[in-house]
């Protein structure tokens, strides 16, 4: 045993002690932070946080101006037009919409963004899009790792951990992110604590089990922080949203945009664009409902409206369609979308609900393809933000 | 948490091998199993992911081998083989049910599914119909073993059971020191070999005006990560092993060097060949040789044996093209290698190289294994 202690621990504990107190010099010769843009005022889309962190501390903020609306969804944001929210609304209004999100920010992925921000909760005025498509199929076990990561940066995770420990909320974010942990290749430290928090509840025995590994990663997290610096803090402004004497003609809007779409729908009697009919052969598509006790989506939606409503956020929804003619079991999903509205209404929240499962009375024209906004969808959408946060007098 | 994938996972180790020492000193050597197995047991309830899947493949397998092999005791034992991995197959084929929104695989798969499987059918296929059960203890050891949980190597029963038996008297300064040395070998192969390797030179070429090498590149750098990366766990779990009292198999010694395709299997993924040798090779070539039709025909009846068995090894890892691919691509290396051995056996002499230099043919047999098995890895990896 003293060979081992001589010859294997010492040095060992000389090399641990060593880095101890060198690892500041180590990581100021080796290792540089990229230095961030500055944040563009005038960005309308984020397509995450992960490559965009100088946003991380405006969001939810204000701009230096006039108020700023926050859009959240997937992959409708992506299909931008000059009828999207937040071009159409900056275009026209003082008022300025900030859109974040592309396929795959689903409802807990937003949950955790909205909640490491929560400071900045109250009154922040958001719409959230909420796409049928995240509550069937493979898509209804939640936000998938890869994407949940794109949108929640260290900064945002951590803080989470600065809210209240005991909060039913970072509860949820822990339990959840324990769910999908051990996808994550290398993670964080502020994954890592989540994660820990939420096994150490299980049991007396986990408690004592993950007591030191919590106690050391929470000293590494300090340390960690110590060295690269503190993120900078959030700022905290809150502007009055202005009414503006602005009359837009929509019935106007809806007419040409629905008319623009037609013409751009021969192929079909579906309203479905020519270039994605295409793609389909002239093939129906089929849905897959979960049912409410598999549906993980389901429980992060109710615990975002939860959150919504007890940061007492300025929110609204808008539930989207999905082509009830191109998918021919659509009324399966309705109990879901039914669902929504149910948990909307309950909370006293404003939605618009552009979801009809019935081919005969479908708004055809609102989609461009089979599940994304046409103009004539975002002009509904539009006079939607607009008469919600009552931008025009 | 599951093994090695974080650094608490070696604080965990170090207060696994802290907590048997202590208890050298004061239990006799026959209570080390039930320690072990407490052990074991923490870890798994506590930290690892799907426990309770961890529980449910023991009992299970611990029935059906108890079933088959004490009970039932078929004539072929390839129905206790099928039944014993019917949760891994399930898993491999990725079934999707039409009225059930998610894959097979969401429901059963979990980390470590496979080496499981690999070490449960070992098990059966050694036990005689005479031989009692093993002991429940041992055998959740057997299984569990922490170390050598995720990713082997495949232990075979009897080997576990005689290091479990020989007690606290391993846990000696020798073996702590064995094992520390292969420790510190596993974790500069995986975090540093591997890594540079990942982050420096695989996929290199990528979007650089050199981009049409980009395949040859990585053709050689798959290889050279596939091995740091597999042989730094393996040596890990040999270490935190030793240090636990528990001799683990060596899996990788310098295949780098191997000489032919049954050399290269002999110094890559060792258990992996072994298991593939004794449990499918063997029987099958046994098999084989029973039929009548094949008995003139000794080369097709190795040959035949050979293929399936490294088809096998591919569809190992999931029946994707690559996977079945490469071990086809081993297989029909193994088949071209086997033919010329016995060709050089009937006539004597060498077919090939003929008189040249001993030392000449090991170098060109070196460089053409080499390059050859860096090809057979490249389409596993399922790169190109």
């Amino acid at each position: 045993m003293k060979r081992v202690g001589l010859q294997y621990l010492l040095p060992a504990t000389i090399a641990v002690v060593v880095l101890y107190f060198s690892v500041a010099t180590i990581n100021q010769y080796c290792f540089t932070l990229p230095v961030l843009p500055t944040a563009d005022q005038n960005m309308r889309y984020l397509d995450n946080f992960s490559n965009n962190r100088q946003f991380e501390h405006t969001f939810l903020a204000a701009n230096d101006s006039s108020e700023t609306i926050y859009l959240m969804g997937s992959s409708e944001l992506t299909h931008t037009s000059s009828a999207a929210p937040y071009n159409f609304i900056p275009d026209h209004f003082q008022t300025k919409v900030v859109a974040i999100g592309h396929a795959g920010n689903q409802c807990f992925s937003i949950y955790s963004q909205l909640l490491a921000n929560q400071d900045k909760l109250e009154c922040a005025p958001i719409v959230i899009l909420l796409s049928p498509g995240w509550f069937h199929t493979g898509f209804s076990a939640g936000t998938a790792s890869s994407s949940f990561l794109e949108y929640n940066t260290p900064t945002f995770l951590n803080q989470v951990l600065a809210n209240a420990p005991d909060d039913e909320f970072r509860a949820y974010e822990a339990k959840r992110i324990a769910d999908f942990y051990t996808e994550i290749v290398n993670p964080d430290l502020s994954l890592k604590l989540l994660n820990y928090e939420h096994q150490s509840s299980k049991s007396f025995l986990h408690k004592g089990c993950y007591y030191p590994l919590i106690a050391v990663d929470e000293w590494l997290n300090r340390k960690k922080y110590e060295m690269i610096g503190k993120p900078e803090k959030p700022v905290y402004r809150r502007k009055a949203i202005v009414s503006e004497a602005i009359r837009i003609d929509w019935d106007s809007l809806f007419i040409a945009s629905k008319e623009e779409q037609r013409k751009r729908s021969t192929s079909n009697d579906w309203w479905i664009e020519d270039a994605f009919f295409a793609e389909t052969n002239g093939d129906n598509g089929r849905l897959f409902p979960v049912s409410d006790a598999n549906n993980t989506e389901l429980e992060d939606f109710r615990m975002l409206v939860k959150l919504l409503k007890a940061r007492k956020a300025n929110v609204s929804f808008v539930i989207m369609p999905l082509n009830p003619s191109y998918y021919e079991n659509c009324a399966e999903l309705t109990p879901v979308m039914r669902h929504l509205e149910k948990e909307l209404k309950a909370n006293h929240f404003p939605f618009l609900n552009t979801w009809d499962s019935n081919p005969k009375t479908f708004d055809n024209g609102i989609l461009s393809d089979v599940m994304h906004y046409s103009d004539y969808g975002w002009y509904r959408v539009n006079q939607f933000i607009v008469n919600t946060y009552h931008l025009a007098k | 948490m599951l093994p090695f994938s974080t650094y608490e996972f070696f604080l965990v180790m170090g207060a696994f091998i802290g907590m048997l020492l202590v208890c050298k000193l004061w239990l006799k050597d026959n209570a080390y199993k039930y320690v072990l197995a407490g052990l074991n047991l923490l870890f798994l309830s506590v930290f690892f992911p799907q426990p309770l899947h961890f529980f449910v493949l023991i009992i299970y397998s611990y029935f059906f081998v108890y079933l088959f092999s004490t009970v039932l005791k078929p004539k072929l034992k390839i129905w206790g083989i099928i039944i014993l991995l019917l949760p891994m197959l399930l898993v491999k084929f990725d079934i999707q049910i039409a009225s059930y929104p998610f894959k097979i695989n969401n429901l059963l798969s979990f980390a470590g599914l496979s080496y499981a499987s690999f070490r449960i059918v070992g098990y059966y296929m050694d036990k005689a119909p005479t031989e009692k059960m093993a002991n429940p203890f041992t055998y959740f050891n057997f299984l569990s073993f922490t170390p050598t949980l995720l990713i082997g190597p495949i232990e075979r029963y009897g080997r576990f059971q005689a290091a479990e038996a020989t007690g606290f008297s391993t846990l000696t300064s020798e073996h702590f020191i064995t094992g520390w040395n292969a420790l510190l070998k596993g974790l500069v192969f995986k975090y540093i070999c591997a890594e540079v390797v990942d982050r420096y030179w695989l996929g290199g070429l990528e979007g650089t005006t050199y981009s049409s090498l980009s395949s040859l590149n990585d053709y050689y750098a798959y290889y050279f990560y596939l091995f740091f990366d597999f042989a730094g766990y393996s040596f890990m779990a040999l270490g935190i092993g030793y240090m636990m009292g528990m001799k683990v198999p060596v899996n990788f010694t310098n295949p780098f060097v191997a000489v032919n395709p049954q050399d290269f299997w002999r110094r890559f993924h060792i258990s992996l060949g072994d298991w593939l040798k004794d449990y499918f090779f063997t029987p099958l070539y046994m098999f084989l040789t029973r039929k009548k039709s094949l008995k003139k025909y000794p080369i097709t009846r190795q040959n035949t044996a050979l293929l399936l068995t490294f088809t096998l090894m591919g569809c190992w890892n999931g029946f994707t093209s690559n996977f079945v691919l490469s071990g086809l691509l081993f297989g029909t290396y193994s088949l071209i290698h086997n033919t010329y051995v016995i060709q050089c056996k009937k006539k004597n002499k060498d077919v090939v190289f003929g008189t040249m230099n001993p030392k000449a043919v090991r170098w060109i047999s070196i460089i053409v294994t080499f390059h050859l098995t860096a090809f057979a890895l490249y389409v596993f990896s399922g790169r190109f």
